[in-house]
This record gives structure tokens, sequence and C-alpha cells, in this order.
């Protein structure tokens, strides 16, 4: 293959001298001269020279101009500057500023020419090879890297795993436990209700309570063995708005909604998600639920669904190890807005946390904000809460599209 | 056996929760109930006398609920004897299996003893009907 040699000379005397030079060392050159460094420099860009033959003394501009506005259009061609004798400090300084080589227009020009030419282009070579054994030393670096994010997240996914499966057994054995004793004792209320015949109030409320803390233990032992759950999910495409509307249902089945104006903005056309659906499910009956207990004197509940780019970087959102979101990534955005009571900062914080609970022993368990901050964390995807004392709640959960 | 009454058969280690389940359910309604607090001894009382309906714990020491359900539905004496789970065991693996081993309901434990009666006299109507 030949070596493409752009020749930038005004003298066309010189640029004779120069390729006759070339041409009797035998070598396959093929040279190209250029007069002007505007044009060379369109030249360069275009074409990919093997190597520049510059004058230093051109018209309108100096090699040096010519080199730097080389490098400004992001190429490295190897650059000798022929030189009149006597201006050696010249071509160092150029050097300095990443010229290859310099020639000295003298006696001897014809037989340094062809060996600096030489000289450069292996200096190149070695340059290039020097430059694709770093590039691949980064690769393999980030190859490297990449493999310890991907091995990190898998072994701490496999400790979550292992520790919800370690729950989830320790639950399933207590829940056992606790449930045959519970069994043992409502029947002994319902045997006591029957035998002790007796009208005092004392006596019944007694009965009564046994029987709601049955329950009570019950519906607690039901929250744990949700909450340890194994972290299996049934990933499929799915329709958030038709979740949404099952759940709705659900809740409404098992709630009063006389004194609650549903509002329902949710767009029609966006991507399906990546979820299970039961499990989806019961976050939002959770929400909902949630909703609803703040707003004992009614309000309104306003459900919303759409689809956005994420532009802003925020817990969960960015580029960071653990972030389950990229900026810039699509995902579909389902909220649960109410007129309630709103919930004061110090407890917004402890919200997600287990057995975190404001609703007094009777209201539950505390798991139920924790179960879906669990099964939102298992979908890679985010929720999150905002309230006003007063005004009310939003809940904010971002889905994985499919 | 009492004529007219319809016989029960509890076959569960608890026997605190045994004698419970025999005291509502006779006093509330005219079932007869019989007792046994190891799995294969119910069998044998099953066979013996022909209860209406069967209440069947699944842990139990010794055969558990699962083999007695499984010998109870291989069995020509038992065969036709419907089986409720009534346990604690609320685990999904545990329903699938009472139900491929055919029984005929599951109840989870706590419940209360006129709910079990009308889970009861339901499936015993459902029975009737066939």
């Amino acid at each position: 293959m030949s070596i493409k040699i752009l020749l930038v000379e005004d003298n066309p005397d010189h640029v004779l001298l120069t390729e006759r030079l070339l041409k009797s060392t035998g070598k396959d050159y093929d040279i190209e001269s250029m007069g002007k460094v505007e044009e060379a420099l369109k030249k360069i860009i275009k074409n990919d020279y093997d190597l520049i033959l510059s004058d230093y003394r051109l018209p309108g501009a100096s090699a040096l101009d010519f080199l730097k506005k080389i490098k400004e259009k992001g190429k490295d061609i190897p650059f000798i500057v022929v030189t009149a004798a006597g201006s050696e400090k010249i071509a160092v300084e150029l050097m300095k500023e990443g010229a290859y080589d310099y020639v000295v227009k003298d006696n001897l020009y014809e037989e340094t020419l062809p060996m600096i030419i030489e000289r450069s282009l292996e200096l190149y070579n070695e340059k290039e090879k020097k430059k694709r054994a770093e590039q691949a030393l980064l690769d393999s670096e980030e190859e490297l890297r990449r493999a310890y994010i991907q091995l990190k997240a898998t072994q701490e996914q496999l400790i979550q795993d292992e520790k919800l499966k370690a729950i989830g057994q320790l639950a399933s054995g207590v829940a056992h436990e606790v449930r045959n004793p519970l069994g043992i004792i409502i029947q002994g209320v319902n045997y006591l209700e029957r035998v002790v015949v007796s009208k005092k109030e004392e006596v019944v409320d007694t009965l009564n309570t046994i029987k709601e803390s049955v329950n009570r233990a019950d519906k607690i032992i039901s929250s744990l063995l949700d909450f340890s759950k194994a972290s299996k999910l049934d990933l499929k495409a799915e329709d958030v708005n038709s979740i949404l509307e099952d759940s709705l249902t659900l809740v409404k089945t098992k709630f009063k909604f006389e004194d609650i104006e549903v509002i329902k903005e949710t767009k029609k056309d966006i991507p399906k998600v990546k979820v299970d659906k039961t499990r989806l499910q019961q976050v939002f009956v959770n929400i909902l639920l949630n909703a609803i207990q703040s707003m004992p004197e009614g309000g309104k509940v306003i459900i919303r669904s759409y689809y956005k780019n994420l532009k802003e970087i925020r817990d969960g959102i960015g580029q960071k190890e653990g972030d389950f979101f990229r900026i810039g990534e699509k995902a579909v955005i389902v909220e649960v807005e109410d007129t309630g009571s709103g919930i004061p900062e110090e407890n917004l914080k402890r919200i997600f946390d287990p057995f975190f609970t404001t609703k007094g022993p009777r209201g539950g368990a505390g798991l139920g904000l924790s179960v879906t901050k669990n099964i939102i964390n298992m979908h890679k995807s985010l929720i999150d809460i905002e309230s006003k004392i007063g005004k009310g709640t939003k809940v904010i959960v971002i889905l994985k599209i499919m | 056996m009492i004529a007219g009454k319809e016989k029960i058969l509890i076959i569960d280690d608890e026997q605190d929760f045994c004698r419970l389940i025999k005291m509502n359910l006779e006093a509330m309604s005219d079932f007869v109930v019989d007792i046994s607090t190891d799995g294969k001894k119910g069998i044998e009382l099953a066979k013996k006398t022909k209860p209406a309906l069967i209440l069947l714990d699944i842990v139990m020491p010794g055969m558990n609920g699962f083999e007695v359900l499984e010998r109870l539905k291989k069995d020509k004496e038992t065969l036709n004897i419907p089986v409720v789970m009534l346990t604690a065991k609320g685990d999904k693996a545990s329903k699938i299996k009472a139900q491929q081993l055919h029984n005929e309901e599951y109840i989870m434990k706590p419940i209360e003893a006129k709910e079990l009666r009308v889970r009861i006299e339901k499936i015993l109507k459902r029975k009737a009907a066939k």
C-alpha cells in the first residue's frame, strides 16, 4: 500500500524538487501538494494522509498555525516541518507543539528527508500501537469494572433473596405455631359465650375483646407472611390502568366510599409496565386504603397515570451504582393524591419502616407501607410520598416500562 | 350412633382444640363429633364409623395430614367422605397439595365455631344434592 503524503509548499520549484527526491527513493509514495493552508486543511479533513510535509513559511500562516489548526480538527498525522538553514530553533519550538520532526533545506536535504520521513512514520506506528494497547487496557478495565458491578449486584440480590427466604421460613414457622393456639383461644371463647350465660356487660365485653385480639394477632401474622414472601416475581407486560381499576374495585368492596370522590386522571395509550400484577395490585390497594383512612370526614382521591422522561437526578434516578433508573429513561408514573389530614415530617421519614404505625394498636401492624416499599423495590421501581399537614398526601410510584 | 345425627370426625393432634370443637359443634348443631389425635388411628376410626365429613389437620406427629388424606382417598371405604383441611398452615404449596389429593375445602385456623358450622353444613348440603 502506498504512503499518502501531503506536501504543503507554495514554491513550485521546491514542490518539484521534493517530489523528485521522494520518487527517487523507490518507495511507494503517493504525493499531493498544496500551496495554501486553508485548502490543505480541507484536504486533510476529507482524506486520510499518512504524513504531512510542510514548509515553515506558508502564505498567510506559519507551520505552527497550520499544525495548531490540524490539532483543532482532531487529527493526529505525522507532521514534518521543512525549514531554511539556520532556523532550527523555530523547528524545535514546533516539535514542542507536536510536530514529529524537522528537516533543514541544506546540502544534506536529499539524504535526510527520506530518512526523517521513515523515522516519523515508524514513530507514528509506535504511537498508534501504544495508543491501541492503552485503549485495550482501558477497555478491559472497563469490562472488569462492569463485571464487578454485575457481580456485586448479583451478590446483593442473592443476599437479599437469602434474607427474605430465611425471614419467610421463620415467619411461616411462627405463623403456624401461633395460629394453632389462636384456633384454640377462639374456640374457647365461642364455648364460653355459650355456657357463661351472663348478661353482665363486663363478661360480654371481655369475650369480645379476646376475639378481637385473636383477629388482630391473625392479621399481624398475615402481614408478616406477606412481608417476607419470597422475592420471586411473575413479571409480565401489564396495563397499569387496568391494575389501578381492579385495585379500586377491590377497595370499594371493602370500604365505604360514600363521602369520597374518586377522580381518575389516567392517561390512555401509555406503555405497558413490567410488573407482577398481583403484587402491584397489593401496592395500589395499600396506597388507596391509606388515602381513604386519612379522610374519615370524606374528601377526594385523585388517581393519575402518565408516561414521562425522567430528567431530574434524585434518589434512585441517576448514574450511580444501584440507581434503578437512568437519567433520560422513560417510565410510567402513578400518583394517588388525597385531600386528607397529611403526614407530619417526622413521620414521613419513618413511614416505610416495618412496624411503624400511627393508627394505634387496632389500626394494623404497621407493615402495609413497608410491604409496599418492599414490593416496589423488588420491581426495581420507586415510591415516594409527599405530604402537607391539613392539605393531603401524594404517593408517587415510578414503574419500569416493558 | 344417634339416629338422624350426622357424624363428624376431627383428626388433629391438638387435643384441646379437638375437645372445644366437639363441644361447640355438638352444642350448636345436630352433629356428633368424634376425635382422633393421631393420623393413623384417625383413618381406622373413619373406616369404622363412616363419618359424613372429616376435619383434618396437616402438621401432626407421625402420619401427617397429607398422608392421611391420600390414604383416605385411596381406600374405597373412605373415598367418598369429604375431607376438610382445618389447619394453621396457610402457604400456597400446602393448599395446592391438598387440592391435588382431592380435599373438599381448606379452612385456616383460627376460625369461629359458627363459621365452621356454616361451612360444614354447606359442604354436606352440596354432597347431598349430588
